[in-house]
């Protein structure tokens, strides 16, 4: 089942994409992990990307990242193929992955730093911009003296400041009690607003997915399909009661029936019925 | 092997993530110790120390006067101290010539050190072949190799300064690749996605991340230096803390023997506390929080 379906060619374009890793406790010596993955992100478009744990999500943005060469397929950006080389894609991996070692204005100057901008100059950008993303009184922090939200945003404005067209982010909100992911949800809402990149957003949280896509790209279990792409159908800016709205309360409940009937069970469920 | 990861070769490599598959539990530890290092439990310690030493000293006063033991056998601890107020400027002489070749040799094996252990961090092959060679070097007693040096080196500083750096050498160098190779695959791929090469990965990721090991090396590597310069110079010098104590040993000056090893414990501990300081100023962040993580 393809994905986007849009036939744009300046976003995001999985093609076949497989990957296995070896694991020595299987018979065949090989964990299939992603069988045949097709998806078309058009760009300034934000997908998320729900799926059992366990199911490949993250070895995908892996590959998109260009940090894992897939074992077949083709994937591209703007027309040009990723082909195992990162640098195309900012990308905030699972778990902040912040450096203990650096202030979090040292974090959001790195990549500026790595470019080659100079030191004094990308510690002046990157305070304006933690700044922007409510840090302002906190950037000479080490991530230690931080709260499990500041820790995330510092991680976002380290992906975002490396200004790449695309961006991946794995759980951004993972670990979070829900006041502060849902206020969270809203500020990157506004930031996907204003700034129109291509995202593409791995998460467990169904509320969390239908609050920010356009639209939901559903995985199988391990190896993983794509076995739906759900349009979400609701204006931006999204408001803070739109989670309150029947239309969707009604699309989170079905949502999560569809992912509840893809764990494994003893009933076998079609795999690609039709959603929605 | 980090540096590997290091490189910009592409994906072909698997992922060894571990490291990022452990859900972390920091936050509570990270609370608990906002400082990262224990401060306030060694500080305590100190106290402590300090206590069960004065009882040491008291006791030892007390024993050897209470049964008269002869001086020549074991002396007070007030006729040491007599012994090193009388000898003080010599003392403090000969003190200054141990300091300057451990500090010079300690010096000098840690620049060899960074070197060594940088390389076989950034080439797989340099490793293979430097890594059993350091391990072999190390159980080679430097009581035999240290005569050899002065044969070949002469009586001056420099033997002794070799002989520091053979000795401090290896902890220094070994706490640094293992700290190289505890740099997290996850933060080095993170890097390569900024679009960083080999050297960011060094600059950013891998150095900071093996300096927490490194410092501890080179608080072993500071104590052992003293008594490296000390063994140099009992085999052949005309200066230094190991002249004096042969020449208090041949000349049964017991009280001033032992008012040596007061001053080469002393100089240690110095060795000691500079390299707790330059740890704790270049660990400012609390890098130690990791260890917490993992
Ligand atoms: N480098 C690797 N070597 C071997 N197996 C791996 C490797 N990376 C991932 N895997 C395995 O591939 C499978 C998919 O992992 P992945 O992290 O992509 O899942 P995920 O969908 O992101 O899960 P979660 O929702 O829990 O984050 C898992 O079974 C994992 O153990
Ligand atoms: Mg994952």
């Amino acid at each position: 089942m393809a994905g986007g379906g849009e036939g744009s060619s300046a976003g995001l374009e999985i093609c076949g994409v497989r990957k296995a890793f070896p694991d020595p406790k299987r018979p065949d010596g090989r964990l299939n992990v992603l069988d045949g993955i097709d998806l078309a992100v058009p760009a300034g478009r934000f997908f998320a990307l729900v799926g059992p744990s366990g199911s490949g999500k993250s070895t995908l943005l892996d590959i998109v990242a260009g940090l894992v060469r897939p074992d077949a397929g083709t994937v591209h950006f703007s027309g040009a193929p990723i082909d195992g080389r990162p640098g195309t894609a900012a990308y905030m991996m699972q778990d902040d992955l912040l450096f203990p070692w650096q202030t979090i204005r040292e974090h959001v100057a790195l990549p500026l730093l790595v470019r080659g901008v100079r030191r004094r100059e990308a510690l002046r950008q990157a305070e304006a911009i933690l700044r922007d993303f409510g840090l302002g009184a906190f950037v000479d922090r080490y991530p230690s003296a931080l709260s499990g939200g500041m820790r995330q945003r510092a991680a976002l404005a380290r992906a975002l400041v490396q200004g790449t067209a695309l961006v991946l982010l794995d759980e951004p909100f993972g670990r979070l009690d829900a006041l502060t992911r849902a206020s969270l949800q809203e500020w990157l809402e506004g930031v996907y607003r204003r700034e129109r990149r291509t995202i593409l957003m791995v998460t467990h949280d169904v509320e969390e997915a239908l609050y920010l896509a356009d639209r939901i790209v559903v995985f199988s279990p391990r190896p993983a399909r794509v076995v739906d792409v759900v349009e979400v159908p609701f204006d931006r800016p999204r408001t803070r009661s739109l989670r309150a709205d029947g239309a969707f309360v009604r699309l989170k409940a079905a949502l999560l029936e569809r992912l509840l009937a893809l764990l494994p069970e003893p009933g076998d469920r079609p795999a690609s019925a039709p959603f929605r | 092997m980090p540096g590997d990861e290091a490189g910009g070769g592409g994906g072909r490599r698997p992922f060894v993530r571990a490291a990022a598959r452990l859900r972390p539990t920091r936050r509570a530890t990270a609370r608990l110790r906002p400082e990262g290092r224990a401060g306030g439990a060694s500080g305590r310690f100190r106290w402590e120390a300090a206590a069960s030493l004065g009882a040491l000293m008291l006791g030892w006063e007390g024993a050897v006067r209470a049964f008269h033991v002869p001086a020549w056998l074991l002396p007070a601890p007030s006729a040491v101290v007599r012994a090193f107020w009388a000898e003080r400027t010599v003392l403090l002489d000969h003190a200054a010539a141990t300091v300057t070749e451990a500090a010079a040799g300690l010096g000098l094996a840690a620049l060899l050190a960074v070197a060594v252990a940088t390389a076989m961090a950034f080439f797989a092959a340099v490793r293979a072949a430097l890594y059993p060679l350091l391990v072999v070097s190390q159980t080679v007693p430097i009581i035999a190799l240290a005569p050899l040096v002065i044969v070949w080196f002469g009586y001056g500083m420099l033997p002794k300064v070799l002989v520091v750096a053979l000795v401090t050498f290896f902890p220094l160098a070994v706490s640094l690749a293992e700290g190289y190779r505890t740099a997290d695959p996850r933060r080095l791929a993170l890097l390569r996605t900024m679009g960083g090469g080999r050297w960011a990965a060094f600059r950013y990721v891998l150095w900071p991340s093996a300096l927490p090991s490194f410092f501890a090396g080179l608080r072993i590597a500071a104590t052992y230096s003293v008594t490296g310069a000390v063994i140099g110079e009992w085999l052949g010098a005309t200066k230094g803390l190991g002249v004096y104590l042969i020449r208090a040993s041949k000349s049964f000056a017991i009280e001033r023997l032992f008012a040596a090893i007061a001053v080469i414990v002393g100089v240690s501990l110095l060795f000691f506390a500079a390299a707790e300081f330059m740890a704790r100023l270049s660990l400012r962040g609390g890098p130690t929080m990791d260890a917490a993580e993992r």
